[in-house]
């Protein structure tokens, strides 16, 4: 039965990875890493039953816990990118460049 | 799940980033209740005293033979001489932010505080002798560092440069933390020694992907080749002190808990690992210095110059014997000393509205600053790794841990490289010692503190240099007694 979940968060992961190399808003960008994140929470709730053990599910606790510490950041840096040059679009982002 | 107790040992692995976490707290409240104008220097006294702080608690906590927390976090000599490192960098870099802030018209009141963060992040990540305790010292260490890259909150590159870093931060720790979960679905444990342990029986192919995954999110850390790509444009776009906490700091930090990973965790799947950081190792170095040479901007060209660095560094860990990592501890302190003197000069050679990062503005710097230039040029000595400076003795150490190792290809690739980065540096001196000013540059104040930076870094360039056998020692000892 543990292989249906891995499997289904190793295809969340997949999506999710695509979702930040195809898709240019910066926003969705961020929301494809926290799908990315979500579905190694799956991966870790399904081994930690697999094994009997407690480990992974506690460590899902500490993946939220630095997950939302990144996104306070995240949508702070993509707010004051916005109020520099009126655009969260990746493609339009770029100054840095050689 | 273990128990986990609370005593001595605990006490001692906590203290370093207890103090630093406290002095951080403190600059922090004391800056948000003192509304009147004033300059950086008190709470640049009060960080200090904090990092003066964390180095005597590290020694104190040094302890070779005793692990805290379960087994999950060690203060034996790798851990204590990263500490050094890392409070080494944060202190150098707060002395540049003193006047760099001034520069560029910043009135940052937490630069110092979330340096601070920053590097009581480091502090566990040179300790982590578990996977998700590596998780939470890179994320301790990353998050402020997002921050500080776009703290000249007026700059665009600066804004860029925070949006960048910290979007391919946040997507590598998504490739950290699925390999965390393949290696836990493997072994049953995050801890490096029950990894050790379960090497053997664990299923092959999830434990290879998890191997392959946490490479890919490390390397992202250090900056190798093929994820290096942002670090040039953050680098380039963050304020300079932070790039040079960044480039040394950080870099150290994330190189030490890569090196303590494979070296202790992963040390019986040697044959698998080091065949991919034999070619991220050359792949590295080699892009970095060819890139390098292109470059117009100085900063930048020191950009793919640490890049280049990094891949010496991971080909010591490709050899993947304790000799290996003490030539990791010796060229990190080295490269701090060298790239944060480099940094330095960067600043003192920019004014007001003026960063003089181009290639074109150090032309002719040695007739106005002949101390200045003289400094330079010994800082990118050494990072070519010319005798008797410091950047020869450490990679002359790395080569030769490489060769005890039977890598002889890889040791003659790094001396290669070191050729090739030779042309990048001298067209520096050049500029500086042999061509005429392009157009008029104002006359600069003062900046004692600048000054004093560079010092610091000169006098540990050329005394490392001579007298290399103390700290190589210890950097030796330290990844000898590791477990």
């Amino acid at each position: 039965m543990t292989e249906h979940y891995l499997v289904l968060a190793a295809i969340l992961f997949a999506i999710g990875g695509l979702g930040v190399l195809i898709r240019r808003n910066v926003i969705v960008i961020l929301m494809s890493v926290e799908l990315m994140l979500n579905a190694v929470n799956v991966t870790f709730v399904a081994l930690a039953r697999q094994h009997g053990s407690m480990d992974g599910q506690v460590i899902v606790f500490f993946v939220l816990t630095v997950a939302a510490a990144e996104v306070a950041v995240g949508l702070a840096i993509i707010l004051m990118n916005f109020a520099q040059r009126k655009t969260i679009n990746a493609d339009e982002i770029r100054l840095l460049r050689g | 799940m273990i128990e986990i107790p609370f005593g001595a040992a605990e006490a001692w692995a906590i203290a370093p980033f207890t103090v630093i976490a406290l002095f951080a707290m403190g600059i922090l409240l004391y800056e948000t209740f003192r509304t009147d104008d004033h300059g950086p220097e008190l709470t640049f006294w009060f960080s200090i005293l904090g990092l003066a702080g964390a180095a005597i608690a590290s020694l104190l906590a040094w302890d070779n033979g005793s692990v805290a927390f379960g087994g999950t976090f060690a203060t034996d000599g790798v851990a204590v001489f990263t500490n050094l490192i890392c409070i080494l960098a944060a202190g150098l870099s707060l002395m540049m932010g003193v006047h760099y802030m001034e520069l560029i018209r910043v009135r940052a009141r937490e630069f110092q505080p979330l340096v601070l963060f920053a590097v009581s992040g480091m502090f566990i990540m040179g300790g982590a002798r578990d996977l998700i305790v590596l998780f939470l010292g890179i994320e301790v260490m990353s998050i402020p560092a997002y921050v500080l890259a776009g703290i000249h909150r007026q700059d665009h590159a600066s804004g860029e440069a925070a949006l960048k870093y910290f979007l391919l931060g946040a997507f590598a720790t998504s490739f950290l933390l699925y390999g965390i979960a393949l290696v836990y679905g493997a072994t049953g444990t995050t801890t490096y020694a029950g990894i050790s342990m379960a090497l053997s029986t664990a299923p092959h192919l999830a434990l290879l992907g998890g191997i392959a995954l946490l490479i890919v999110a490390l390397g992202f850390k250090v900056g190798v080749v093929p994820f290096h790509f942002w670090a040039p444009d953050v680098y380039q776009g963050a304020p300079t002190a932070v790039t040079a906490l960044m480039a040394v700091g950080i870099k150290a930090a994330a190189v030490v808990g890569t090196a303590r990973l494979f070296l202790s965790g992963f040390a019986g799947m040697h044959v698998e690992w080091s065949i991919v950081l034999w070619w991220i190792s050359v792949a590295t170095m080699t892009l970095g210095n060819v890139v390098a040479i292109v470059q117009s901007n100085v900063k930048r060209m020191l950009a793919y110059s640490s890049v280049a660095h990094a891949g010496y560094l991971i080909a010591a860990i490709a050899s993947g014997t304790p000799r290996g990592g003490g030539a990791i501890l010796f060229y990190l302190l080295a490269y701090a000393f060298m790239n944060l003197g480099a940094f330095a000069v960067v600043i003192a050679v920019g004014a007001k509205d003026e960063p003089n990062e181009k290639m074109s503005d150090f032309a002719g710097l040695a007739t106005r600053r002949p101390l200045l230039s003289g400094a330079m040029a010994l800082f990118l000595l050494s990072l070519m790794g010319i005798p008797p400076l410091v950047g020869f003795v450490g990679k002359l150490y790395i080569i030769e841990a490489l060769i005890a190792a039977g890598q002889v290809g890889l040791g003659v690739i790094v001396i290669l490289n070191s050729v090739v980065s030779g042309y990048y540096y001298l067209r520096v001196i050049i500029e500086m010692f042999m061509k005429d000013a392009t157009r008029e540059i104002p006359a600069l104040d003062p900046r004692p503190y600048l000054m004093v930076c560079v010092a610091i870094a000169l006098a540990g360039t050329i005394f490392f240099g001579i007298f290399p056998d103390l700290a190589l020692e210890a950097a030796r000892d330290s990844f000898a007694a590791l477990r």
